[in-house]
């Protein structure tokens, strides 16, 4: 059957190949308060595929820090073993360095932000990443039946998503190991939707591939353009997306930004407690707002399948069931760590730390 | 008789369809406000027109012509040759939408023609072998139209407000009836079309997938099975490989080694003034470099060698706790060196052996990967 691929990229920590069940399930279970969609088959209609890519950082990480395991454990080995002392002051020594250069016990910093900073300023971690991903998605639309496919990045991953369509389509493989092969021509394969869901693809974009100017914008493929929608979720008070945030004006051009194939969706809803507040940024967080899952099912099997009324009312009773103390509460402090709109990606590093 | 009624019938007649699948009969639309996103739905979810579940006769017959077409072409004949079957299997959705023009109503004749014209269009991209097959031209956009044109962004079917003015009601009458009928059949064969020319796209992506496979393997040979580095390292591995922006491309040539921290076995040859012969002692590889092969056209070499320049760090011992010398690496795994170290009785010379420990004990991510890509 012909069916629509969802991929799913994630960002930025530790996944593995069921990290996007979450903000699936909050997706597949949108489909049960709309008319037309409650009776559709989910799994039927769509070929789910979670994009997985953090390996690389995580093999890497286990190698140097073997290494540096072996290097500490021949310090101490040198020490004699009965000057107990010595072996201790020296030992804590080596740990405080491990710490420092990421070498230690996996902690927030080497297993979450050192990604973010290895895929923005590593050019070797940045194509093995992108050459990964485009694998896994070629993978899937080169050997499924399927109608249209769309893809689904969160956070860093929004970042990891643009640049891997972008080269994917610009240049070809000009130095494939087998000789040169073409690109890729949006006239006969692209992504329908790209829903960036907590989009900092600007703050981390390099000088060469600016993600206003390159061609992941929606609009026609015959025009170049690599998507026929873009979805850019931003929730209001999620600090990671306000450092040169990803907020173009009439984009990519009046004509197209006329149509809605571009939308810039702001979801301002919380949803959990005030001590968890790093839930703000995540994917199903994100996906539990109308705001945000019902134009991505608009924006996949057409506008009219959630009609206007039933969208305001899902809203509304949304938004109804969101009151409370402890939420208030987390509102507040959330408004008080937002870090400044023209920051750079120092700050939406220093936006994590203060977050956690 | 009145005439969407005769329309109606005779294209019923010339379907020759046998009852529709359940869910893909025009009926399920009765009582529905939302006819155009139900219809839509049946379409795109319910692979009703042109998919899988059309018992329509047109349907099965492409759809089994298409299975008997030459896959995977290796040589200009063979390609000649599917693209051949390729183009009679769509004169044969031309001539059948030809025939069904004249009893489609009103504006869908107009449609037909168009479509028509974009087959003549398709046919021409299949006969020439560099031209691109606009593949996604095909496709209906979510506002419910067909062909959209670059220079204006107007498409040029935008058939809702034709159902919406022919259905205003829940019910279908036999105006709806025949407008919703000649939906159908333009679903149903631009659908067909749509099929036909996925069959050399997806034999395109294919090949690009298989070069992506080989390059992607290179990587993980970067990554698992050449030389550790640290994360500075990777940053300084920057000033050796700058790839453009918008470009997938292999991996570098080497490896710069930069404040590399590890370990290695020493051997003393002088071992009155050390507790032993051979003692594990700690070394960081202050720069070098790996080299992995040896021409850019080529794979990685079986025997990637490089050189570093190293200092030894022995506390705790008589003489100095530092050695500096040099350390040849082989095959990514084994390194042999030789530092100059006062041992206590005067500097000599240190011999070094060292193993790649991280390939002995941790599982290959490669392994975990790739048994869960192959789970889907």
């Amino acid at each position: 059957m012909s069916q629509h691929i969802l991929f799913f990229v994630h960002g930025m920590g530790e996944h593995d190949e069921t990290w996007h069940e979450k903000g699936l399930g909050v997706f597949k279970s949108a489909f049960n308060d709309f008319e037309l969609t409650r009776d559709i088959d989910f799994d039927s209609a769509f070929h789910v595929v979670p994009i997985v890519y953090n390996d690389i950082f995580k093999e890497t990480r286990e190698r140097a820090n073997a290494d540096f395991a072996a290097f500490k454990m021949a310090v101490l080995g040198s020490i004699d073993a009965s000057d107990a002392a010595s072996q201790q002051a020296v030992s804590g020594e080596l740990d405080k360095y491990a710490d420092l250069i990421g070498a230690g016990g996996d902690n927030f910093i080497w297993t979450h932000i050192l990604d973010v900073i290895l895929y923005r300023f590593s050019n070797t971690i940045r194509m093995g990443v992108d050459v990964s991903v485009a694998e896994q998605v070629l993978a899937s639309i080169s050997n499924h039946q399927h109608r249209t496919w769309s893809v689904v990045a969160h956070s860093l991953g929004t970042s990891v998503a643009h640049n891997t369509l972008n080269s994917l389509y610009n240049t070809g493989f000009p130095d494939a190991p087998n000789g040169p092969i073409g690109k890729l021509d949006p006239l006969e394969s692209r992504c329908n939707t790209l829903a960036m869901i907590a989009n900092v693809s600007r703050v981390l974009q390099r000088s060469d591939a600016k993600v206003y100017e390159s061609r992941v914008k929606p609009g026609s493929a015959s025009a170049g353009r690599l998507c026929s929608y873009y979805l850019n979720a931003r929730h209001k008070l999620d600090p990671f997306t306000i450092p040169k945030a990803f907020d173009p004006d009439i984009w990519p051009d009046s004509a197209t930004f006329s149509t809605e194939r571009y939308q810039h969706l702001r979801p301002s809803h919380i949803s959990f407690e005030f001590d968890d507040l790093s839930r703000i940024h995540d994917l199903d967080h994100y996906m539990e707002n109308p705001r945000v899952h019902v134009p991505l099912i608009r924006s996949i099997l057409g506008r009219r399948i959630i009609g206007a009324e039933e969208y305001r009312l899902a809203k509304a009773r949304f938004d109804s069931e969101l009151r409370s103390d402890s939420v208030e509460r987390a509102r507040s402090l959330l408004e008080s760590k937002l870090p400044s709109p023209s920051g750079n990606w120092r700050n939406l590093l220093a936006s994590i730390k203060r977050l956690l | 008789m009145n005439r969407y009624l005769i329309s109606v019938s005779i294209l019923l007649l010339l379907c020759l369809s046998p009852v529709a699948e359940a869910g893909c009969d025009i009926d399920e639309l009765d009582g529905s406000m939302n006819k155009v996103g139900k219809l839509y739905m049946m379409y795109d979810i319910g692979d009703c027109y042109g998919g899988e579940n059309d018992a329509n006769v047109l349907t099965k017959a492409v759809r089994d012509d298409l299975l008997l077409v030459k896959e995977k072409p290796s040589s200009e004949a063979e390609l000649r040759e599917q693209r051949d079957q390729l183009l009679a299997v769509l004169s044969s959705i031309e001539g059948s939408l030809s025939n069904m023009m004249s009893v489609m109503d009103g504006q869908w004749q107009v449609y037909a023609r168009i479509t028509i014209a974009e087959m003549g269009s398709a046919k021409n991209e299949l006969r020439n072998f560099d031209s691109t097959i606009r593949t996604r031209y095909w496709f209906p956009h979510q506002d419910y139209s067909f062909f959209e044109q670059q220079e204006t962004g107007k498409f040029l079917i935008d058939y809702a407000a034709e159902i919406d003015a022919a259905c205003p009601s829940a019910g279908i009458d036999e105006r709806c009836r025949a407008a919703l009928q000649s939906q159908i059949i333009l679903f149903r064969h631009i659908e067909l079309v749509r099929q036909v020319l996925a069959n050399p796209v997806r034999e395109k992506l294919q090949a690009i997938h298989e070069q992506l496979v080989q390059l992607d393997a290179e990587w993980e040979y970067y990554f698992e099975d050449a030389r550790s580095q640290f994360w500075w390292e990777f940053m300084a591995n920057n000033a050796i490989y700058d790839p453009a922006g918008d470009t997938l491309a292999r991996p570098p040539a080497g490896q710069l080694i930069f404040m590399h921290f590890n370990a290695a076995v020493e051997y003393v040859s002088n071992s009155e003034n050390v507790d032993r012969a051979y003692n594990l002692v700690g070394i960081v590889e202050l720069v070098g470099y790996n080299r992995l092969r040896w021409k850019d056209k080529d794979a990685y070499s079986k025997w990637p060698v490089g050189m570093s320049v190293i200092a030894t760090y022995v506390p705790a011992t008589k003489g100095d706790d530092f050695g500096y010398g040099l350390m040849a690496h082989v095959k990514n795994e084994f390194s042999f060196g030789a530092t100059r170290r006062d041992t206590g009785d005067g500097a000599e010379i240190t011999w070094l052996f060292s193993i790649d420990l991280s390939k002995l004990f941790l599982e290959k991510s490669v392994q975990v990967k790739k048994q869960f890509r192959s789970l889907r």
